[in-house]
C-alpha cells in the first residue's frame, strides 16, 4: 500500500557524502512523519488497542480477540461486504470508464479549454453533499425530471420507480460524486507523457485500442492506482448515499462502522471493522500498486 | 527515518498514551443547588451547552442572556442522539447537555450525569413527565423534562381519503411502493412493526418478538419505498409524491401542513409513543451554578412557551396560558397523556442487528 | 493530408465534445437544479416550482449561525490548505526523490491515512485530545484535517513527480544550477498543475468535512458542523441551499476570475497562455 515511489536514480547533488545522505531524508521527511505518527499513528494506535479489548470507553477490562472473530464469523457481515464490494465495484468501473477518456481529452484535446474544464471539474464537488442529494431525487424520483420527460415524450405511460432507491441510484450518486478524484490523478500521470508517442505509435499502424493497452495504460497505471486509493477504497466507507437514495437496499460497511460505533456505542467492535477494512485496503493497495509497476515495466 | 526508531518512539508515546486512559470518571455527587438568595443574583462565569439546534436558538436564549449579561454562554449542537453519546463518551466537555430519555443510557452508564437537587428547580412540582422511571438513575433525578412530542401516523389526505388509523393498516398493500418507515435508529422501525404485530413492549421485546418484528419489515420490504433519516427527508418524501404515509413526529406532520400539503396525523390504534428530552448536569460540570439558572429559565412558563412554538408539548402547564393560540392545543402535555415514551431497549445491540439484517434484505 | 486521417482526427473530437459534454451535465445538472431551487419559493427542495422568492438568502445573511459557521470553515480550510501543500510537497519529493531506509513503510503510512475512515478518525482524535488533555477548538479541528489531507496532496503531487524525468534535474545542477534554482525553474513548473489540484482538494476536503469537524470540534462550529445541526428542521433546508449556492458561486468567480485576470496581465506582458495557466493554477485559493 503507499504512494508509489518511483525506482529512479535519485537527485542528490554531485558528491553524495555520507552526510548528506542521512541529512536529506531527514530535512524532507521528519515534519510530515512527524506529523503522522503523532496525529494519525497515535489516535490510531489508541483505537487498535480498544480493538482488542472487551468493555467501553472508560472501562477497558482485558485482552480480547473476540471482536474480529465475531465480525469474521459472521454470516451478516458476509453479506454486507458482499453487496458493498458489488456496488462499490460497479461504481469504480463505471468511473473508470468515464474518467480515462475525459482525463485523455482534458489533458490532450480540450486546448485552451483545458485549465478551465478542470477548474469546472474540481469546483463540481464543493457543494454540500447533503443538500446535493436532494437534487439527485428531484431528477431521478416518480415526479422527477426524468420520468416527466419520458412521460411527456409519451416513452413511457408511468413513471418508472426503479431509478430511485435501489442499488442502481446509489451507484450513480456515488460515481457522481468521486469522479472528479478518479480523473484528476489519471489527468495528472497523462500530462507527463509525452503526447507524440501516440502519433509515433498510430503511424506505426497501432489501433487505436492497441495503442491504448501498449502504449498509454503502462505510462498511466501510477495514475489509475492513485484513483482507486482515493476512490475505490473510500467508497466501500461512504454511508450516506445509501442512507439517503438506498431505499430498502444498499446497506453497507460503511453504515456498519457508523452503527456499531454511534448507535452502539461499542467502539472495541467499530475499530476491529475499521483495523479489517483497513487490513484489506492494504492488501488491495500493495496488489494495485504491484500490479501497476508490472504494467509500466511492461512497456 | 530509521524504521527502528519510528517504531520506538511510537511505542513511547503510546505507553504515556494509555497510562492516561485509566484516569477517567468525574464527579457524581449531587450538585448543591445554589441558596435563595444565591438563585436571584445574574450567573457568572463560563458556561457550557450541548444540545440540539432547536434546543438553543437564539430566540430561545435571548432572556436568558438578557437577565444573566455577564455569563460566557458557549453553545455546540447536534444532530443525532447517537453522535453526541459517542463525542461526550470521547471526553468532550459541557456543563449542560440535553438529554432525551431514549438516548441517556450511554450517558448513565459512564456517569456522564450528576443527580438534580430538584428543590433548586422552582417549577420541579409542576412538570409533566417528571415521574417517568428513566427520570432517576439509582434514584437521583438527572434530568428536567422539559420538552415532548408524539409519534404517530401522517398520511395524504388526497391520495388516501378514507385515512389510516393504525400500524397494521398502514402496511396495507393499497399503499404497496408508497409508504416510508421512519429509519434513524434502529428502535423506530423496530417498534412500529411491533406495534403492527401487537406486541406488548415494543422497546423492549423479547427475542423471539424481536425476531418476528424483522421477519415483519423484511417481508413488507417491497411495500416500503424508503428509510427516511430526518424530517427534512421525511418532508421531502411526502412533497415529492414518492409515499403517501409513513409513521412519524406530530412536528413533522405540522412542518409539512404549514407547506400547504395536504397530510393529518393521526394517533395510532395501537398506541402513540412521544419522545421525552430536557436538560441535564454533566457530572464533569464546572459552573453548577450557572447550569441551575439555566435549567430554571428552560422550566419557566416563558421559555416554554417560546419552545411551544416549535410544534412541542410543553411540560410546565403554566406556560399554555402564554403559547400562541395556534400553538396552544400541540403544546398541551394533557394531548399526550398515556403515550409510552420513548427510551432505549435494554438491549440495544440486538435492536441493531435485527435492524442490519432488516437493511440487508 | 488523406481523407481517412481527417475523419480519424476530426472524429476524436466530435466524441471528446459529447463526451465532456455529457459528463458536465452529469456533475453540474444537480448543482444547477440546486441554484434555481434556491429560489423557490418553498421550504422543500423538490418539484414543482412554486415561485420566485430571495427569502432564504436574506434568511441566511441574517442567521448569524451560519455565517459565523461559514468564516470558520473558510478559516479553518484555508490554514489547513497551506500547512498540507507545505508538507505534502515535502514528502512528495522526499518519498520520490530520495532514497532511504523506511521508505516503503513511510510511504505506506501516508496511503494508509487515506483508506481509513473520517469517522474512525474523528472518533480516534477525540480521544486522543481528551487524553493529552487538549482543549477542543477550530485547532484541533485544523490539527486533524491537516493530517488526513497533506497525504492527498502527497498523492497527488507524487503522481507528477513519478512521471517527470529526474534526469533533467540532473542536468540542471550540472550546468551549474544552485539546489533552489532547479526547484524553481525545472520542478515547479512540472508540477505546479498538480499543486493547483492538491491545493483545490485540500480546500474542499477541509471544507467539507463532517465526520472529523464534529468529533473534534469545541464550541467553535464549522459549516458542515452547522449544517447538520439544523438539517433536523426542513425549514432550514432552503436556507443551507441559499448558503451553499453562494458558497459555490463565490469560489467558482474566485477561481474563474483569477485565471481570466491573470491570463489577460500576462497577455499583455507577452507571456504565453499555457506560462499563464500555470502561475494561475499555482496562486488558486
Amino acid at each position: 500500500m503507499g504512494v508509489p515511489t518511483a525506482s529512479v536514480p535519485t537527485v542528490t547533488g554531485e558528491r553524495p557524502s555520507r552526510f548528506s545522505k542521512l541529512l536529506k531524508p531527514f530535512a524532507f521527511m521528519s515534519l510530515p512523519t512527524a506529523v503522522l505518527v503523532l496525529l494519525f499513528l497515535v489516535p490510531m494506535g489508541i483505537l487498535v488497542y480498544f480493538s482488542f479489548q472487551y468493555g467501553d470507553l472508560t472501562g477497558q477490562a482485558g485482552f480480547t480477540f473476540s471482536n474480529f472473530t465475531d465480525i469474521l464469523g459472521d454470516e451478516l457481515y458476509r453479506r454486507i461486504a458482499l453487496t458493498t464490494f458489488e456496488i462499490a465495484t460497479i461504481a469504480m468501473i463505471a468511473q473508470l470508464i468515464v474518467g480515462i477518456p475525459l482525463a485523455y481529452v482534458l489533458a490532450y484535446k480540450a486546448g485552451r479549454f483545458e485549465l478551465p474544464l478542470l477548474l469546472a471539474l474540481v469546483l463540481a464537488d464543493e457543494l454540500n453533499p447533503m443538500v446535493r442529494i436532494y437534487a439527485w431525487r428531484m431528477l431521478l424520483g416518480r415526479e422527477g425530471l426524468i420520468n416527466d420527460a419520458l412521460t411527456s415524450i409519451g416513452l413511457i405511460d408511468a413513471p418508472i420507480d426503479a431509478l430511485l432507491f435501489n442499488k442502481f441510484s446509489v451507484i450513480v450518486v456515488l460515481s457522481t460524486s468521486y469522479l472528479t478524484y478518479t480523473v484528476i490523478p489519471i489527468y495528472a500521470s497523462m500530462k507527463a507523457v509525452d503526447s507524440g508517442l501516440f502519433e509515433a505509435a498510430r503511424d506505426m499502424g497501432a489501433g487505436w485500442f492497441t495503442t491504448f493497452r501498449r502504449v498509454l495504460l503502462p505510462l498511466i497505471a501510477p495514475g489509475i492506482f492513485i484513483a482507486l486509493l482515493l476512490v475505490y477504497v473510500p467508497l466501500f466507507t461512504d454511508f450516506a448515499a445509501p442512507t439517503l437514495v438506498g431505499g430498502t437496499t444498499g446497506y453497507m460497511l460503511g453504515n456498519v462502522v457508523s452503527d456499531l460505533v454511534l448507535e452502539n456505542g461499542n467502539l472495541n467492535a467499530g475499530a476491529a471493522m475499521s483495523f479489517l477494512m483497513l487490513l484489506a485496503a492494504a492488501l488491495f493497495s500493495l496488489v494495485a500498486y504491484q500490479l501497476s509497476r508490472v504494467k509500466q515495466g511492461a512497456k | 527515518m530509521r524504521k527502528r526508531s519510528v517504531t520506538a518512539l511510537l511505542l513511547a508515546v503510546c505507553a504515556v498514551v494509555f497510562a492516561a486512559c485509566g484516569s477517567s470518571g468525574g464527579d457524581t455527587s449531587e450538585a448543591t443547588a445554589p441558596s435563595k438568595s444565591e438563585a436571584s443574583k445574574p450567573a457568572t462565569g463560563t458556561l457550557r451547552v450541548f444540545a440540539y439546534d432547536d434546543t438553543v436558538t437564539e430566540e430561545q436564549l435571548k432572556p436568558f442572556r438578557e437577565a444573566n449579561p455577564d455569563v460566557d454562554l458557549k453553545v455546540a449542537t447536534f444532530n443525532s442522539n447517537e453522535e453526541a453519546a459517542a463525542k461526550l463518551a470521547g471526553g468532550f466537555e459541557a456543563d449542560v447537555v440535553e438529554v432525551c430519555l431514549d438516548e441517556a443510557s450511554p450517558l448513565l452508564e459512564r456517569n456522564q450525569l450528576r443527580p438534580i437537587d430538584t428543590s433548586g428547580i422552582t417549577d420541579w412540582d409542576k412538570l409533566a413527565f417528571r415521574d417517568q422511571p428513566q427520570v432517576r438513575q439509582d434514584g437521583n433525578v438527572i434530568m428536567v423534562p422539559l420538552s415532548a412530542g408524539p409519534y404517530g401516523i401522517i398520511y395524504n389526505t388526497d391520495e388516501v381519503p378514507d385515512g389510516v388509523s393504525s400500524y397494521e393498516e398502514m402496511f396495507s398493500d393499497k399503499y404497496a411502493g408508497r409508504i416510508a418507515v421512519e429509519g434513524s435508529s434502529s428502535v423506530a422501525p423496530l417498534a412500529v412493526a411491533a406495534f403492527a404485530l401487537g406486541f406488548d413492549d415494543p422497546f423492549n421485546m423479547s427475542a423471539d418478538e424481536l425476531d418476528q418484528a424483522k421477519q415483519f419489515l423484511i417481508d413488507n420490504q417491497d411495500k416500503i419505498r424508503s428509510y427516511p433519516d430526518s424530517d427534512s427527508d421525511m418532508v421531502n418524501l411526502f412533497k415529492t409524491g414518492e409515499v403517501v404515509v409513513a409513521n412519524g413526529g406530530r412536528g413533522t406532520a405540522g412542518d409539512m401542513v404549514d407547506e400547504d400539503l395536504p397530510v393529518k396525523w393521526v394517533e395510532p390504534k395501537e398506541g402513540m409513543w412521544s419522545w421525552v428530552c430536557g436538560l441535564g448536569i454533566t457530572s464533569k460540570a464546572k459552573n453548577t451554578d450557572a447550569a441551575y439558572k439555566l435549567l430554571n429559565y428552560y422550566a419557566s412558563p416563558e421559555a416554554q412557551a417560546i419552545s411551544a412554538e416549535n410544534g412541542f408539548v410543553v411540560t410546565n402547564p403554566d406556560a399554555i396560558k402564554l403559547v400562541p393560540k395556534q400553538y396552544r392545543e400541540s403544546a398541551d402535555p394533557a394531548s399526550i397523556e398515556g403515550a409510552i415514551p420513548l427510551t432505549e431497549p435494554e438491549d440495544i445491540e440486538s435492536y441493531t442487528r435485527a435492524w442490519q439484517e432488516v437493511r440487508t434484505g | 493530408m488523406p481523407l481517412s486521417r481527417r475523419i480519424q482526427r476530426a472524429l476524436p473530437n466530435g466524441l471528446s465534445i459529447a463526451l465532456v459534454g455529457l459528463v458536465m451535465l452529469i456533475l453540474f445538472g444537480p448543482v444547477i437544479l440546486l441554484a434555481l431551487f434556491s429560489f423557490n419559493d418553498s421550504t422543500v427542495i423538490s418539484l414543482p416550482w412554486e415561485g420566485f422568492t430571495t427569502r432564504w438568502y436574506t434568511e441566511a445573511i441574517n442567521d448569524d449561525g451560519a455565517m459565523h459557521a461559514i468564516w470558520n470553515s473558510v478559516m479553518v480550510a484555508s490554514v489547513v490548505t497551506v500547512a498540507s501543500l507545505i508538507l505534502g510537497t515535502l514528502a512528495s519529493w522526499g518519498l520520490t526523490r530520495i532514497k532511504f531506509r523506511g521508505r516503503p513503510l513511510v510511504a505506506g503510512i501516508h496511503g494508509a491515512v487515506l483508506v481509513v475512515p473520517w469517522l474512525i478518525i474523528g472518533v480516534a482524535g477525540l480521544i486522543f485530545f481528551s487524553q493529552i488533555e487538549m482543549a477542543l477548538s477550530l485547532n484541533t479541528i485544523i490539527l486533524m484535517h491537516i493530517v488526513v489531507t497533506f497525504p492527498l496532496v502527497v498523492a497527488v503531487v507524487s503522481a507528477g513527480l513519478i512521471r517527470f524525468n529526474p534526469s533533467l534535474e540532473e542536468a540542471a545542477i550540472d550546468m551549474g544550477a544552485s539546489q533552489f534554482q532547479m526547484m524553481r525553474y525545472v520542478v515547479m513548473p512540472q508540477i505546479a498543475p498538480s499543486l493547483a489540484a492538491a491545493a483545490i482538494f485540500a480546500f474542499a476536503w477541509s471544507f467539507n468535512n463532517f465526520e472529523i469537524s464534529f468529533f473534534t470540534g469545541g464550541f467553535e462550529q464549522t459549516f458542515p458542523v452547522w449544517v447538520y445541526g439544523v438539517l433536523r428542521h426542513s425549514s432550514n433546508l432552503p436556507v443551507v441551499n441559499a448558503a451553499s449556492t453562494v458558497i459555490a458561486a463565490a469560489q467558482v468567480l474566485l477561481v474563474f476570475g483569477l485565471w481570466y485576470g491573470m491570463k489577460l496581465m500576462t497577455r499583455k506582458r507577452g507571456g504565453s497562455d499555457r506560462e499563464a495557466a500555470e502561475m494561475i493554477t499555482g496562486a488558486v485559493r
